[in-house]
Parts: structure tokens; C-alpha cells; sequence
């Protein structure tokens, strides 16, 4: 009997108010683990195609990973999972925080909702089981209020784990997401939106249950082994916030090297994903202007009011997802620019979304669009980029005076940009047309807005520019959820180590030219499935990017599963095991009507016509070939269908079938 | 009584808050702030008429950092 | 001995093997390692240095097996 699940999901009919536990068998979980994973293969079946994404039929899960709970360090992530409203196929957000342990402490892997409520309610469970609680007097109030406000009302001993929405998701902001802990956010897909159409407040989780373990001692020597490492890794004094733009255009060189991704922990642990604040925009990493222009309009003078010594100046503690021990979060103290208590500090992405994609470097105006997102419970990163596309329409006479109300959008005007956040917010005049991301705004602003609405398939990329990684490229444009930075990329390739336990794992052990990277061939093909696969088994175990980063060699993913589980499975077959997990959701998509040809990179993102300035002048990808190459290298066909007998392998329907016979 | 509190080695303790998680009464909380100079919250018994004395959050700890032993 | 080496850029990697390791002669320090990678300003890159993850005195005997790192960054996330 394996070790490390909980043996059961729990669904919830809102509909109807009942609660039904669905028990899963282990040769489910060897073949689809847990988190993202499970939950694909789960909605494959239950999510009828043709659903609408805003209606009853669509389920939203909240999923705990397998090795979650067992020791596991870097395993504390939980995924929200639906059906997205924003790209119409396969929808998955990914976050910290501390709701994925207490998931599993419910007695559950996952827990699912259907239907709709007939009035607001949040779900709480605790050691007397799950129940439905009136939410009516929450309804409305902000993500952090409502976290507060249950907090302080739960009348048990045991601090609950949390999640809510925000009005943005109570109003169908299909660019909204889930709060966890005050703000670290399951923010893409739309699942927010998901889960206000469904009138479901909260969850407040406080169970007890103890989750399993085969091999405990095992599992606590490969987590100790790995947090010595993080524990002895400190940085030299002499490497400040000032550093970091030569540091960044080490990144941007023509010679790729091999990396240890171990040393990263320990620029995360000084400033978290903010590291990437000035680096990024000197390498090319990070898109200016809405994807048009570079460095040379952003430059020293306006990015180093980024340098991220100074957002270190207002955090007041560093925060910890559960499980981890580098701690790259950090709660800050924003009293003098929102009111507001302690909040958790605006994320690389959130920086980058509001700084230079929209050429402001105003750092308070970020703190005030953090908090507002935060609140309200609208993505940083679909908002940032919806608003830059209102900005380059307004400088276009697209969008005029007329139609914003008479506020005058222009780059870099902070006060603008947060005034049209917090209309974005209250779907307010044009915030309304905004607060759906820019797929669906540029469909109902006409007048050839579409030119300026970066995105791919439905969802707006992420502040890492694929022109400077084609392996990036083709995760936005062929993963089932588009547009997500977390992936795929060379840059997480590099360090990762998979060659040393995957034979079919290219090897990067060697320097190589930068320009290799956009040439399709079998070997960037054979990297993107690998990283793929890699990340698949993360989400199913619900470990973080970051330590999947820092190398399978360090973070020893296969070791711990082993271990926590009882199996004895090799990496070949963990990995085939990812292969499968991703092929269902791509199965997703395709049953929901989705031709995976017709998700486009907007021209920015693949450089067409190539930028003229910066460091990424004269980068463009040869994007369609690249991702025919991925394609046949997960065992699908050239136009990313997935042929038969690859579909009833992967959905276990052959071995069903002998079961029954 | 002399029932056992969890002594934790802040040396070794990453502020990971497992040991946290696993407790079932909320004794412990993420609440020793500037302990190292790192910022990071440390756990600490926060609530110690809730402790049992159970030891779930010895057993939880990761890198045996915690341990369970005689009030002092 | 065999050193396991990530080595910067602008490192010089005729020492460095297809997989990323350097032989050294048994005794040599991190100094000894830096020289042979033709890295400037000794003192300083030490600094970025870490052998086995925790940053030492130049002066340090490596040992075999052990792994040598520079202090880079990556992007994403």
C-alpha cells in the first residue's frame, strides 16, 4: 500500500450543498501522482466538452501535491485547476503560501467544486468534516479583508489555511485569480474568476490528519542534505543590489555556460525573485514598452529606481511557503502609500508589469498596484500587460479621452496607470472593457486594437522575453495553458541536471554558442520534453520552480518520491509518467475544441519584425518549427494532436478495458 | 507534570514552519522575528498551554532541528 | 583530483573536461583552481566563489570530488 496520498478526493456540489468523498486507487496515482496531474486526468472525464467555464458544469479542484505533508522539503505548492474562461481549454495557477499541506490534513489530495451556490458561501473543514457556511456578509469585501475576517471569527485553536477571492473575481475578471495567506496568489488562467461564478467565497481548512510516509528517515537526508547546502550559501557583502545589472548582462552573452542552479538560493534568499528587477531589463529579459522597445528606452537613470536594496528597506520579515528554506517572499510594511497593513511585496513580475512594460519607474506607484491587485484579486501580470496595450492604444487615438473618462493614458504616468488599475478593479467605464485581459478587450475596442494585445492564446506572457530564449517560446505558445513563464525555458534547462538520471535528456555539461538555441533541431525538441516532463511531476508533487531550478541533482524529485511513496520507479518511468501527465492536458484542450496551431505568439513575442535596439536587436524564432518539434518529440503529431492509441495510453482507457474483461 | 515542550536548534531551523503545520493544537507559530538578523520568522511556542507534549512537530521537522524535552 | 567547476564566462576552460571537471594535483587550493581557469583579480573573485556551496579562503585545499561555483543569476519566475 503506498505511502504519501491521502486516498480520497472530496467533491463539492454547490448546487446542491452535498458533499460526496470519491475514493482513487493506487494505479490512478502511479499513473497521474497528484496535483495538476491527477486533477487533469479527473476533469478529462468530468468537465463535459462544450462547458461554459462560467457555469455549473465547470469544476474548480484545489490540489495538494503528493509529496506534500511527507517531509519533502520545497514541496509545500498547491495548484488551483478548471477549466479557463481566459483561453477557453485546460486552465491551472500555481501557488505557495500555506493551503496545500492543510489540503492533505483534511483527509483529501484534492478537493473539487461543481455547480453553482444559490448565495455566497465559504467552505470550511475541519475535525467534524466539511461544511457550507453562509458568506453573504463577505461578499465584496477585499481578498486580504476576507482572509482577516474568517481568521479572527475561526473558532478553533489550529491556525486555518486560507483562500479567497476579491470583487475582481466576484465580478468575472477572467484575468483574476485566488489568495492564499494574504496575498501569494494562484493568479493565471482566470481561475478567480472561476471560483466567483460560483459564488464560493473562501476555504478555510483546518484539519489534523496525518499524512503518510514509507521512508521518512530517507526523506529527511535527502532534506537535510539539500537545506545544508541553502543553510551554508551566503552571498559577500560586496555584492549589492548595485551589482546586479552587470551580473544581467552576464545573462544576455553569446556564450551559454553550464550553471549550478544551487547558488541561485542564495541570491533568493537576499532578494527574492527582485534580483531580477534591473538584471532583467539590462539583459533583454524583461519586455519595455509593451514588447517594443529595450534598455535604450528604459535606462540606467530610470532602472535603478528598481534596485531591489530599496524594496528591501520596507520589508519587515522574510516569508517561507510551507516546506521551503530559502524563503524568497518578504512582507513589507505600505502603511504610508495604501493604509494597508503588512503586504506581501510586489514580485519580480509584479515589478516588471508595472515598471518598465508600461515605462514608469516610479517604485511606490508598484507598491500601490500590488496592493490593488492583491486586493481586489486581479493578476499582475495579465494586468500590467492589459494595461500597456491601453496605453500604446491611447497613443494610437484607438482608445481617446472620450472613451477613459477623460484620463489621459501615457507611458510612465504612474498616476494614470493606477487610476485605470483600480477601474480595471471595480470594472469601472473602461476598466470593464479591460478587466478581461487583452484578448477580449482588443475584440471589444476594435479599431485594429488587436496589434497591441500581447498574448498567446488568450493569456498574456509573463515579464521573460522569448526572444532571448526560444525554448521560452515554445512554453508560451504550446504548453495547454499559454502564455506561463514557469514552464519551460533554457534558462531553467541549463542547471537542471536531468541528463544525470534521463539518458534521453540532453546533455549540458559543455559551453555552447547562444545562437544554437534558435535553431530547431532534435536536441532543443528532446529539451523542451524533457523540461516539460520534469515539470509536469513538480506540479504533481507539488514542488516549486525554484527548487526544480536548482538541479534534480540537488532537489532529488525521483529520490523523494520514491522514498515518501514505497515505489521503486525509476526516473525514465517517473518521466514517462510526466509524459503522460501533460499529454491529458493537451487531450484537454483538444476535446474542448482547441487546435493547438491556432495558439499564435503575437509578433513581439517572436520577433517579427525583430526589435532594432537592445540587447535583443535582430532576434527572431523560427516559433512553428520549434513547436512542431516538441510536438513530435511528446509522441504527438505535427499539428499537436495526439494520435489514438498515444490518447487511450495516456487516458489509461487500454488497461480499463482489460480490467473490465 | 513534567510533560515535553519542543526545544528548537535556531542554528540548524530554516523557518520552513512544517513543524507548525503539524501540530494539531496551533502551539506553534511563525512568530520569532530578528532572531539571526536574516528577517526570517523562526517558530516558537507561541501558545504553550496548547502544547501536549505530543510531538508531531519533532517528528515533522525535516533536518531534526526540534526536539522534545523537559519543561525547564 | 578531479574538481567539478562551473566557471564563469570570461573563464579560461582549457582545463575543463566535456563534463565540467578540472584535475588538479592533489593539495591544490581554490587559488591554485583560479589560476588555472586564468581568472583576474584573484582576490576579489573569490569572493563570488563557493566550494561545496560555503565561501572560503582562497588558501582552502580542495578536495576530490569537490564542487567549485561562481555566484551567477538566472532568469525566470
Amino acid at each position: 500500500m503506498m505511502k504519501g496520498c491521502m486516498g480520497k478526493l472530496l467533491f463539492v456540489d454547490l448546487s446542491t450543498g452535498a458533499f460526496t468523498d470519491r475514493p482513487v486507487d493506487e494505479e490512478t496515482y502511479r499513473r497521474y501522482l497528484g496535483g495538476v496531474g491527477l486533477a487533469a486526468r479527473l476533469l478529462y472525464d468530468e468537465i463535459p466538452s462544450g462547458a461554459d467555464p462560467l457555469g455549473p458544469d465547470n469544476v474548480l479542484g484545489f490540489m495538494g501535491g503528493l509529496l506534500t505533508g511527507t517531509g519533502a522539503v520545497m514541496c509545500g505548492r498547491w495548484m488551483a485547476v478548471c477549466k479557463s474562461p481566459l483561453t477557453g481549454g485546460w486552465g491551472d495557477a500555481n501557488c505557495g503560501g500555506t493551503l496545500s499541506p492543510a489540503i492533505k490534513q483534511c483527509g483529501y489530495d484534492g478537493i473539487f467544486f461543481k455547480g453553482i451556490a444559490p448565495a455566497p458561501v465559504t467552505l470550511v473543514i475541519d475535525a467534524k468534516g466539511p461544511r457550507l457556511e453562509d458568506a453573504a456578509s463577505l461578499w465584496g469585501k477585499d481578498a486580504l479583508e476576507t482572509e482577516e475576517i474568517l481568521r479572527r471569527d475561526f473558532p478553533g485553536k489550529k491556525r486555518p489555511a486560507i483562500a479567497a477571492i476579491g470583487p475582481a473575481a466576484e465580478k468575472l475578471s477572467l484575468i483574476s485569480g485566488i489568495s492564499n495567506d494574504g496575498g501569494r496568489y494562484a493568479a493565471r488562467s482566470g481561475v478567480g474568476a472561476v471560483m466567483g461564478s460560483k459564488r464560493l467565497k473562501a476555504v478555510v481548512l483546518a484539519g489534523a490528519k496525518p499524512i503518510s510516509c514509507a521512508d521518512p528517515r530517507g526523506v529527511k537526508d535527502l532534506s537535510k542534505r539539500y537545506a545544508d547546502k541553502v543553510r551554508r550559501l551566503r552571498l559577500p557583502r560586496l555584492f549589492t543590489g548595485r551589482l546586479l545589472p552587470f551580473f544581467g548582462r552576464a545573462m544576455g552573452m553569446k556564450l551559454v555556460v553550464p550553471v549550478d542552479g544551487m547558488l541561485l538560493a542564495a541570491v533568493l534568499k537576499k532578494w527574492g525573485t527582485n534580483y531580477n528587477n534591473t538584471a532583467g531589463i539590462v539583459s533583454g529579459d524583461s519586455p519595455i514598452l509593451n514588447w517594443r522597445g529595450s534598455v535604450a528606452d528604459f535606462g540606467r537613470r530610470r532602472y535603478r529606481k528598481l534596485n531591489p536594496d530599496r524594496m528591501r528597506r520596507r520589508e519587515t520579515r522574510r516569508y517561507h511557503c510551507y516546506a521551503c528554506v530559502i524563503g524568497c517572499g518578504a512582507l513589507c510594511d505600505v502603511r504610508d502609500l495604501t493604509g494597508g497593513a503588512h503586504s506581501h511585496k510586489p514580485e519580480y513580475e509584479t515589478t516588471a508589469a508595472f515598471a518598465g512594460l508600461l515605462g514608469n519607474d516610479d517604485l511606490q506607484s508598484i507598491y500601490v498596484c500590488n496592493d490593488i491587485c492583491n486586493r481586489s484579486g486581479l493578476d499582475t501580470i495579465s494586468a500590467g500587460a492589459t494595461i500597456a496595450m491601453a496605453l500604446e492604444c491611447f497613443e494610437n487615438g484607438i482608445l481617446t479621452k472620450a472613451d477613459t473618462g477623460g484620463l489621459e493614458l501615457k507611458w510612465g504616468d504612474a498616476d494614470a496607470i493606477v487610476r485605470l488599475l483600480k477601474m480595471m478593479a471595480a470594472r469601472e467605464g473602461i476598466g470593464d472593457v479591460l478587466a478581461d485581459g487583452t484578448r477580449r478587450a482588443a475584440e471589444r475596442i476594435g479599431r485594429g486594437a488587436e496589434r497591441f494585445a500581447v498574448h498567446a492564446g488568450g493569456q498574456e506572457p509573463a515579464f521573460h522575453d522569448s526572444r532571448a530564449d526560444p525554448m521560452l517560446g515554445v512554453a508560451y505558445a504550446a504548453d495547454p495553458t499559454p502564455g506561463r513563464h514557469t514552464i519551460s525555458s533554457s534558462q531553467y534547462y541549463n542547471p537542471s541536471h536531468l541528463w544525470e538520471f534521463v539518458p534521453w535528456a540532453p546533455r549540458m555539461t559543455k559551453p555552447y554558442a547562444k545562437s544554437k538555441e534558435y535553431e530547431p533541431g532534435d536536441v532543443e525538441a528532446a529539451k523542451s520534453a524533457a523540461y516539460i516532463c520534469y515539470k509536469q511531476l513538480a506540479d504533481a508533487s507539488g514542488g516549486c520552480l525554484f527548487a526544480m531550478i536548482t538541479g534534480v541533482q540537488h532537489w532529488r524529485l525521483f529520490d523523494f518520491l520514491n522514498r515518501a511513496t514505497g515505489w521503486e520507479r525509476t526516473a525514465v518511468d517517473y518521466m514517462e509518467a510526466g509524459r503522460r501527465m501533460q499529454t491529458v492536458r493537451q487531450l484537454f484542450n483538444l476535446r474542448h475544441g482547441i487546435d493547438p496551431r491556432s495558439i499564435v505568439l503575437h509578433p513581439r513575442m517572436r520577433g517579427e519584425p525583430p526589435l532594432r535596439e537592445g540587447p535583443l536587436a535582430g532576434r527572431s524564432l523560427p516559433i512553428e518549427e520549434m513547436v512542431r518539434g516538441y510536438w513530435t518529440a511528446m509522441g504527438w503529431d505535427e499539428t499537436g494532436r495526439v494520435p489514438d492509441a498515444a490518447a487511450r495510453a495516456a487516458l489509461g482507457l487500454d488497461a480499463a478495458a482489460e480490467d473490465k474483461s | 507534570m513534567n510533560r515535553k515542550i519542543p526545544v528548537i536548534d535556531y542554528g540548524l531551523c530554516m523557518a520552513c514552519g512544517i513543524c507548525v503545520a503539524a501540530c494539531p493544537f496551533g502551539s506553534l507559530d511563525l512568530t520569532a522575528v530578528g532572531r539571526d538578523g536574516s528577517g526570517n520568522a523562526f517558530p516558537e511556542l507561541a501558545a504553550p498551554d496548547t502544547c501536549t507534549g505530543c510531538g508531531l512537530c519533532a517528528k515533522a521537522c525535516p533536518i531534526d532541528c526540534l526536539a522534545m524535552d523537559e519543561r525547564g | 583530483m578531479r574538481i567539478r567547476v562551473y566557471a564563469p564566462r570570461f573563464a579560461d576552460r582549457t582545463r575543463i573536461d566535456d563534463d565540467g571537471f578540472v584535475d588538479l594535483p592533489s593539495g591544490a587550493t581554490l587559488d591554485d583552481l583560479l589560476k588555472a581557469l586564468k581568472i583576474p583579480f584573484r582576490p576579489g573573485a573569490a569572493l563570488f566563489c563557493t566550494v561545496n556551496y560555503a565561501r572560503v579562503p582562497r588558501a582552502t585545499a580542495l578536495q576530490d570530488g569537490d564542487t567549485v561555483g561562481f555566484f551567477s543569476l538566472v532568469s525566470g519566475g
